[in-house]
């Protein structure tokens, strides 16, 4: 079990500012999705967390003790970068041997089993991997390590559809077995959005939102039918991600699905539907 | 098992092959001394003296210090050790392998001497055979060449594009300066820089003990050097 606290946390590089006073907490045995535009802070946030940057101010706790420079808290968090930071002379197989010195729960059969399942031969040196193989390493190696807290940046980059159906199903199938914190970060919202639990969406630096995936696409709904008729029905309303094609007009209305008006859409001949947390994104992060 | 034995662990071991063909290559250059001394003790009636197989040592480590930083602490951040738990499994590495290094060296020594007309570094400079003499003087100087090159790849790693090319030509011109002065001030600099190395090396008292432990004093202050440098320092590539 363990809680991560972010506790007003600035990081400037130079006079740029990717982190602007950001808290929250992240509890424990979740999925959550760390969301936000290119160059939001999302990686940073993860380094951060990870000892690999120091915050310019603030503080970022693991069950109440320091990440800084703290091998007991790191030890709880493994975090898969986006960069490959292992030698490239070392072999697949090499390196789950070694990830179990400093990762004591490491199983590394399951990780063979891993490697089999997706075609990664255990063989071959971390340099002759192909970009989508090296994330296909990356991530095995984060699943097998057992930590309590897995970070998986961009754990998708460069693998094939089937490759991104198999990895995201490993992921339930790995977190329901042995229930952890998973925070992934990535672009490809719709594919992950069932996976979610919770979302953190970041923009220029701040925090957006933090919510159940539920809840934040429950507080939404989208209206579509004739461009004009739904004109009429967001008169009033808030909305955002308006897409017109043709004649057909769909709006993303901000207000719960429990307070839509069913009478008026009937009357207009409008459709409702759930929001994609996908529109809802680009919506709450088009500044 | 504690977190910097686990570093150590992984360090040893990538030093392991390194070492191995050093090694490899040092015994092939024992048996060419051998048979060459054997050929020139037979055609000449003169003294001939081999030695300095230790200066190939002292070029091993430092290089081996040069390489030993980046791509290691770059895989301890993948598997999330701290900076400072690096640092100290790299030092109990460094010091592990300078003390097998000069175990062996100083063994080497005596099985050449009894051999063929072979004077290690330890005998052409203070005059004696006493082996644990030369394995605790072989070790300060391994040591301290270790955390030389180490240190020196450290600085790289942590300065931007200008200060790598204000670093890299700080020995140059320290040495004009240094030269400068001593012209200015009548050979007075270049007097105290011999009298430091002799004070250093206990080369007129000759008791390589005091010279050892100078030389750890220097290593010492090399990994102190080393600790701040690697205070938050970031991954780069």
């Amino acid at each position: 079990m363990s809680l991560i606290e972010i506790k007003d946390i600035t990081k400037d590089y130079g006079k740029t500012r990717a982190l602007d006073n950001i808290s929250f907490t992240i509890e424990p045995n979740k999925i959550y999705g760390l969301l936000g535009r290119n160059g939001a802070g999302k990686t940073t946030l993860l380094n951060l967390l990870t000892n690999k940057l120091f915050p310019t101010s603030g503080d970022i706790t693991i069950d109440g003790e320091t990440v800084f420079e703290n091998d007991k808290a790191l030890g709880k968090v493994f975090y898969m970068m986006e960069r490959n930071l292992y030698p490239e002379t070392l072999r697949v197989k090499e390196v789950f041997k070694w990830t179990r010195e400093y990762y004591p729960s490491f199983d590394i059969e399951y990780a063979g089993k891993l490697a089999d399942s997706f075609g990664l031969p255990t063989n071959k040196r971390i340099k002759s991997l192909s970009t989508g193989y090296s994330s296909i390493f990356k991530v095995i190696v984060a699943l097998a390590s057992n930590a309590e807290i897995i970070l998986l940046d961009e754990p998708v980059l460069g693998l094939d559809a089937n490759h991104r159906e198999q990895l995201y199903k490993e992921i339930i199938t790995n977190y329901s077995e042995k229930p952890k914190t998973i925070i992934i970060s990535t672009h490809l919202i719709e594919e992950v959005a069932e996976l979610l639990e919770e979302v953190i969406i970041i923009d220029n630096g701040r925090l957006v939102k933090k919510e159940p995936a539920e809840q934040l696409l429950a507080a939404a709904y989208t209206v579509s039918g004739e461009a004009s008729k739904v004109d009429k029905y967001i008169e009033d309303r808030k909305f955002t991600g308006e897409q017109v094609m043709g004649k057909f007009k769909s709006v993303v209305v901000l207000e719960e699905a429990r307070h839509k008006d069913e009478a008026l859409a009937n009357e207009l001949n409008l459709e409702f539907s759930m929001v994609e947390l996908q529109k809802l994104f680009i919506s709450l992060t088009n500044s | 098992m504690n977190n910097t034995w686990k570093v150590s662990k992984y360090l040893i071991s990538d030093f392991k092959k390194s070492l191995a063909i050093y090694y490899g290559i040092m015994l092939t250059l024992t048996v060419v001394f051998v048979v060459m001394a054997i050929r020139l003790v037979n055609r000449t009636t003169g003294n001939v003296t081999i030695g300095g197989l230790g200066s190939a040592s002292l070029i091993f480590l430092f290089i081996a210090g040069l390489n030993s930083f980046k791509t290691n602490f770059k895989f301890m951040q993948a598997n999330n050790v701290s900076r400072k738990r690096f640092m100290a499994g790299s030092v109990v590495t460094l010091t592990i392998v300078s003390a097998l290094m000069a175990v062996i060296d100083s063994v080497i020594t005596v099985i050449l001497s009894t051999i063929i007309p072979y004077e290690g570094f330890f005998k052409q400079i203070y005059n004696s055979d006493f082996f644990f003499g030369d394995v605790i003087w072989s070790f300060a100087s391994l040591t301290l060449f270790a955390f030389l090159g180490f240190f020196i790849t450290m600085l790289y790693y942590r300065c931007n594009k200008l200060m790598k090319v204000v670093v890299s030509i700080s020995p140059v011109v320290l040495m004009i300066l240094i030269n400068l002065i001593n012209d200015y001030k009548m050979g007075i600099v270049r007097i105290g820089i011999t009298k430091f190395f002799t004070w250093a090396f206990s080369l007129n008292s000759l008791n390589p003990y005091i010279a050892a432990l100078n030389t750890l004093i220097g290593a010492a202050l090399l990994v102190a050097l080393c600790y701040l440098l690697i205070y938050k320092a970031p991954i780069k590539d």
